[in-house]
């Protein structure tokens, strides 16, 4: 009895170490612009943070740009007690395979990360100058493209100097952009090795005793 | 003349509403860290809300995005009451580690069609090492559940980095150790 419990116990704390996983993102803060005689939305950045990436690359001097193209604009409204009537510009990548939309570099002018855009969508609300940035990537190359095969951008636009409406794409505008690139989650080895390491402590110290 | 001073007395008042109208940098910047519950609205009773954010502010950035400074990570918490007459919320807000805490009580919200929450308040700042001289700021930022970003500023105080608390607290303990020994 006393060793069916001890099992029991042992396979869920197993699963409650597996269960923790680690999220690769990459943090950055930028300007945005949009010019209306390309239809392209720019935006260059640096990296501000990074977390679960061993070794962290080096911040300081780091970039990230990329750019998309307008595509369409659409106005949404919903009648919950706090929906408001918002405006969403969606945007593609490059129509050619080999350009890439997106290129990370560290400090030192490693390439981080390449990838292509399958989609981005910019939404904020009517009149107002904050809004949503949401893409969805595909990594093409660098160092850390084993961590962000299929990853995801979301980014608070800030501070445009336009507001959002449905003719907001028919003249340039900037702002400020800030977010994040959230890679693929991967389990955190380093609690299932702990436990691993406490449970054979804990054998070696029985048979050590008995 | 009187033209020329009332158009002077306007854009005069309108300056301090033009600089309130966005964050003003240097600014905390604020994100969802691992761990963190993200920002969501909670209807309480018919008609009330509670408005919650959690998440951590990582870095102070600037204007030139090259200077930007990294801090420690800290958490940043925010609760809010909705006041149905004022059509707001009103309530508090703290940064961890004695950076900043303060109270709003105009905090808006509007929730997009993709389910994000778009907030942003006036600030009172009440205590903490990056309010120095300053009697508030502004918050802005968007989120959800699973994803958020917010900047909240002016800051006005460079922290120490914790490396240089490292660093000072293993000197004194290397004197404390060679006094004990002499």
């Amino acid at each position: 009895m006393k060793n069916f419990v001890t099992g029991i116990f042992v396979v869920f704390t197993m699963m409650m170490a597996s269960s923790v996983q680690a999220i690769p993102t990459l943090f950055f803060d930028g300007s945005i612009n949009y010019t209306v005689d390309s239809g392209e939305l720019q935006v260059s950045a640096a990296l501000t943070e990074t977390t679960d990436i061993n070794p962290a690359p080096e911040l300081s001097g780091s970039s990230m740009n990329f750019s998309v193209f307008f595509d369409t604009v659409e106005t949404y409204s919903a009648s919950c007690f706090f929906c408001a009537t918002s405006t969403r510009g969606s945007f593609h990548g490059a129509t050619d395979a080999l350009i890439n939309d997106l290129e990370i570099f560290d400090g030192n002018g490693n390439t981080l990360l390449t990838a292509k855009f399958l989609g981005l969508s910019l939404e904020g609300i009517n009149g107002g100058t904050t809004g949503e940035v949401i893409g969805l990537l595909n990594a093409t190359g660098g160092s850390l493209e084993y961590l962000f095969g299929s990853s995801d951008l979301f980014a608070l636009q800030l501070g445009l100097d336009t507001v959002f409406s449905n003719t907001m794409y028919d003249s340039n505008f900037t702002g400020m952009v800030d977010g994040n690139i959230k890679g693929n989650s991967v389990p955190e080895p380093s609690p299932l090795a702990l436990l691993c390491l406490g449970l054979l402590m804990v054998i070696l110290v029985r048979k050590l005793t008995v | 003349m009187h033209i020329f001073q009332r158009f002077a007395a306007v854009v005069v008042l309108l300056i301090p509403c033009i600089a309130n109208a966005a964050v003003v940098r240097p600014a905390l910047d604020i994100q969802l860290f691992s761990g963190d519950a993200g920002a969501w609205l909670t209807e309480t009773s018919s008609g009330a809300f509670d408005f919650d954010i959690d998440a951590t502010a990582f870095a102070i950035v600037f204007d030139d995005i090259t200077a930007n400074i990294d801090i420690p990570n800290q958490s940043f918490t925010l609760h809010g009451t909705y006041d149905a007459g004022a059509n707001a919320f009103y309530g508090s807000f703290n940064v961890a580690g004695g950076l900043l805490s303060g109270s709003f009580n105009d905090l808006t919200v509007a929730v997009l069609s993709s389910g994000s929450i778009d907030f942003s308040a006036n600030l009172s700042y009440d205590a903490g090492s990056l309010s120095t001289g300053l009697t508030g700021g502004r918050l802005e930022g968007i989120g959800n559940i699973s994803n958020l970003s917010a900047k909240l500023g002016p800051v006005s105080v460079v922290p120490v980095p914790a490396a240089v608390w490292l660093f000072g607290s293993g000197l004194i303990a290397l004197v404390g150790l060679a006094r004990r020994k002499a």
